[in-house]
């Protein structure tokens, strides 16, 4: 049956594309295709109506899915005598999804269903990690978990007792504020150096303001798609791509990787790993040697273009190439393209983040962005509008005034991560190696105990066997989460937490919408399960800290909601907040730099000691910088995603399972034949850190240097196991996740 | 599975259409997991199945493609034509669907259909796209068009059909569904 499927496709599609479909931008005389009138997007895009789709019985329920950051719009069809979720939709009244929805979501009535889901509070019974558990009330549980903490800070100070968190499910940085209320200063979180903080506190720097994270594509002639694959992780901004691209818009995608999006582009800039910054120095040359900048703009609104013009010289094409392996034509035909299109915009994502030069590399793309003109302009990059309510992502929803100032240099990184440890940072925290390092040999201070929300530390982390050690030697774990992960597993206290099925929230981010804030309704629960804002302000209160928080949930959200005049009940009735996007709101407020302009030269980037111009450096590991350690390891391991899971999640999920069985391990085939792999092979990756078992798939769309893996896997497919923590970025303390030395063989499991 | 009441009224005019514009499709699989959610399926039998071809290189180039596999509806099903007991027939939608109260478990449709549309399951016998009917009769659309994130899904009646794909280079049909495409000649224009 399979096979019959695979030659229907393969025959329907035959060997011989049609010439004039999205012809190479390279051959000559090609420019922007489709500057015509805007068609609109394919009919199913309509709106169909709600009504009729209830059936006796079945009661709906407006929410939103938290299946990644991207919460879309669903509805949960709920029997409403047993109170079981049925099933989970898109919302297709919604003004921002248009009803559609991922596979994560579609199939999200496993996180209430699967029969693996912690139901009650479990103490650990016997040895750390022997599997044995008690199931406690919350209570007894909570009491017992406060006390302990009270006791751990009396004996080692508040920095004795660390506070992680991961995703924690939804929006809310209620876990931040507890942490600070206690006076942990070792707060921390999985991502937050290597997963958008490094583009926030860049925005906050050149601009003052998050104008690069939202790219309106929906008005663009032009899209950069940087290390972006929005149909495996951002649904709503894939299907925005899709309709620009039909309605004539040209896409670029900047990928090591021939991914989903980069088949579908016009140009796809195929660098090496880490090279982002290189590559984007060298569009920079061509758009200013070119004079294809906005004087304008440059002239009134920017600070430090002159310098940036002596800076970018030498970066050339043929520089460009030899770096990043791009070639030097295809630098030329980028940078006009994106020059030349006028708006055009960039999406810009993790890999960014992830690079060994982070703040570089997000810099390079916000200067791309200012020289050319496209800040907050119909089609170019955009800030979001203000709804009114008040945001939790501030020092004073977290609380930052509740840690004494003599005690942050305790903080570990204190001293060299200012754009991650202090108030540079929008939730200021430690460095997660560093203090994973201080766990274990208890230098400069001992730290003995840890609360983890919604975060797999054992798996998430780079360096997983050092992360293990440090959990292993903790005295004190609780763990709050939706399953017995391999962190929950290491734990003294576990608590249930419930998923966003379970939930109300607020959800309210530029990933989900730039004009509307969208509510999440509870549509079920499941045992004893509660929100991790419920749990926080519950064990707040029995240390003693309720005074900084709210009576409930419901106190916390309507308190938040009540600058935009709705109370939660109301606002969950609304369904959502709206509106309008506004632009050039700069040339009445200025830019909220130390200049008021952008700034190019950046003076916060100078007084903090980074480069302040965007600079280029040869990533940690690479065959250039570590070419000994690349004869032993002669593989550039770099990492992407499906659209089945987010970072560890949703493993049990059986219908996810199925679209993808085991860790996949993509190499192309002329490196595989060496290595005498087959598709489908059980194959191992090593590194100097450790190794990681995968599956091999073969593809032509990567350098036969370069292997692709895929996050998120527990035990012995994990891929952090390989990553090491030596080096970190200048300013935030990045660990370097995309450009890792390797090698690979066959595994052979006899 | 039932087939929805009222289903046979329908008129020649009601016949629905499924388009698809392959050069839109990501490749993400939701529509696989809509099907399944729709049609109560477990993991194993796949009525959607998203083909991926490539990636492959064309004279230089690479192409990663993508082709939503799933019941075509034929105007002349062979499913149809080698079910024994009858239990498969064509609605006035212009779907084609298979009567479970007739339906014997043979196997002889699964092995029939030319496109391997027609999953087997220990449960329910045969399963296959049905359209989602009693989606639509309720005002809804097919689940897997509803969801696709990258809107390559479009329902049309015999009426807008030519509307629906008047801009595309290539269509292809065999019943009910239909594929469009402005890269892959291979296509053809029959409508």
């Amino acid at each position: 049956m399979e096979s019959q499927r695979k030659s229907f496709a393969v025959n329907l599609l035959g060997i011989s594309p049609d010439p004039e479909f999205r012809q190479t931008l390279l051959s000559p005389g090609a420019g922007l295709r489709g500057t015509g009138e805007f068609k609109p997007s394919s009919p199913a895009a309509a709106i169909t109506p709600l009504p009729g789709r209830s059936t006796p019985g079945v009661k709906i329920i407006r929410s939103a899915c938290f299946s990644c950051n991207t919460a879309c719009e669903v509805l949960v069809f709920v029997d409403e005598a047993s109170g079981k979720v049925l099933k989970v939709e898109g919302d297709p009244e919604s003004p921002i999804t248009k009803g559609v929805l991922c596979a994560k979501g579609l199939s999200a009535r496993d996180l209430v269903d699967n029969p693996e889901r912690l139901r009650t509070p479990l103490k650990r019974v016997g040895e750390r990690g022997g599997g044995k558990w008690q199931p406690v009330s919350w209570d007894a549980a909570l009491d017992l978990v406060a006390d302990r903490l009270m006791a751990y800070k009396d004996k080692y100070g508040p920095q004795g007792v660390a506070f992680l968190e991961g995703t924690r499910r939804g929006w809310s940085r209620c876990f931040s504020r507890l942490a600070n209320a206690f006076g942990a200063v070792n707060h921390g979180a999985t991502g937050w150096a290597q997963c958008l903080w490094p583009r926030l506190v860049e925005n906050s720097a050149t601009f003052g303001a998050p104008y690069m994270e939202s790219s309106d594509c929906e008005n663009s002639n032009c899209i950069i798609a940087w290390g972006l694959n929005p149909p495996a992780t951002w649904p709503v901004k894939a299907a925005e791509i899709m309709d620009a691209r039909q309605r004539g818009a040209c896409l670029i995608v900047v990928d090591p990787h021939f991914s989903e999006t980069a088949a579908k582009a016009d140009l796809w800039l195929q660098l090496r790993p880490g090279t982002d910054t290189a590559l984007g120095l060298a569009l920079l040359h061509v758009i200013i040697k070119k004079g294809m900048y906005d004087t304008d703009f440059v002239e009134n609104w920017t600070v430090g273009f002159e310098r940036l013009k002596g800076h970018v010289a030498k970066c050339t094409p043929d520089w460009g190439e030899g770096i990043t392996r791009v070639p030097r034509r295809q630098i030329e035909k980028a940078a006009e393209l994106y020059a030349g299109a006028n708006p055009a915009s960039i999406s810009r994502c993790l890999a960014v983040d992830v690079d060994h030069d982070s703040l570089q590399a997000c810099r390079v793309l916000s200067v791309l962005a200012t020289v050319t003109g496209n800040i907050d302009i119909p089609g170019g990059n955009i800030l979001v509008s203000s709804r009114g309510e008040t945001s939790q992502n501030t020092h004073s929803f977290i609380g930052t005034e509740y840690v004494s100032k003599e005690s942050l240099p305790l903080r570990r990184g204190y001293d060299r991560y200012p754009f991650l440890c202090t108030d540079l940072c929008p939730v200021p925290s430690a460095h997660m190696p560093t203090l994973w390092e201080t766990v274990i040999s208890e230098e400069p201070y001992p730290v003995k105990a840890a609360l983890i929300f919604g975060a797999n530390a054992a798996v998430s982390y780079a360096n997983s066997a050092r992360v293990k050690e440090a959990l292993a030697g903790l005295e004190f774990l609780v763990v709050a989460d939706l399953f017995l992960t391999p962190t929950g597993a290491m734990a003294d206290i576990v608590l249930p937490a419930s998923s966003w099925l379970e939930r109300d929230n607020v959800i309210s981010s530029f990933q989900s919408s730039y004009t509307h804030t969208i509510a999440q309704q509870k549509a079920t629960h499941v045992a004893e399960a509660r929100s991790d804002v419920d749990i926080v302000i519950d064990l707040a209160n029995r240390l003693g800290l309720g005074n900084m928080f709210w009576q409930s949930e419901t106190d916390m959200y309507d308190h938040l909601l009540a600058p935009a005049g709705v109370s939660l009940a109301e606002f969950k009735d609304r369904k959502r907040l709206h509106a309008p996007l506004e632009f050039e709101r700069y040339k009445k407020t200025g830019f909220k730099t130390p200049s008021g302009k952008v700034e190019i030269y950046s003076s916060v980037f100078e007084k903090n000691g980074c480069a302040p111009l965007p600079t280029y450096t040869e990533p940690f590991q690479s065959p250039l910088k570590t070419p000994e350690l690349a004869e032993a390891y002669p593989l550039i391991m770099t990492s992407g995603r499906r659209p089945f899971f987010r970072h560890s999640e949703n493993r049990q999920n059986p219908l996810l399972r199925e679209q993808c069985p085991r860790s996949p391990v993509r190499i192309h085939p002329q490196t595989a034949e060496k290595l005498g792999i087959d598709p489908g092979d059980p194959v191992i990756i090593e590194t100097p850190t450790g190794s990681a078992r995968g599956v091999a798939e073969l593809t032509e769309g990567l350098q036969p240097d370069v292997i692709q893996t895929m996050p998120g896997w527990w035990g012995e497919e994990n891929i952090n196991n390989l990553i090491p923590w030596n080096e970190f970025a200048p300013g935030i303390g990045t660990v370097s996740m995309h450009s890792t030395m390797c090698r690979v063989n066959k595994y052979d499991a006899g | 599975m039932m087939p929805a009441e009222g289903m046979g009224e329908a008129t020649v005019g009601d016949k629905i259409n499924l388009v698809i514009d392959l050069d839109r499709c990501w490749g993400c699989k939701a529509c696989e997991v809509a099907c399944k959610q729709e049609l109560e399926l477990g993991a194993g039998p796949r009525p959607m199945l998203v083909e991926a071809i490539g990636p492959r290189k064309i004279e230089d180039q690479l192409h990663w493609d993508f082709v939503p596999v799933f019941c075509q509806h034929c105007h002349q099903p062979a499913c149809r034509d080698a079910c024994p007991t009858g239990a498969i027939f064509m609605a006035s939608d212009g779907t084609v669907q298979i009567d479970p109260d007739l339906c014997d478990r043979c196997g002889a449709c699964e092995s029939a259909c030319p496109y391997g549309a027609i999953a087997h399951t220990d449960q329910h016998g045969p399963v296959k796209c049905t359209l989602c009917f009693s989606r639509r009769e309720h005002g809804g659309m097919p689940s897997c068009a509803q969801h696709c994130i990258g809107r390559a899904f479009t329902v049309a009646s015999e009426q807008e059909l030519s509307h629906v794909t008047e801009d595309k280079k290539y269509v292809w049909r065999t019943g009910q569904v239909v594929y469009t495409s402005d890269k892959w000649a291979s296509l053809g224009q029959s409508v």
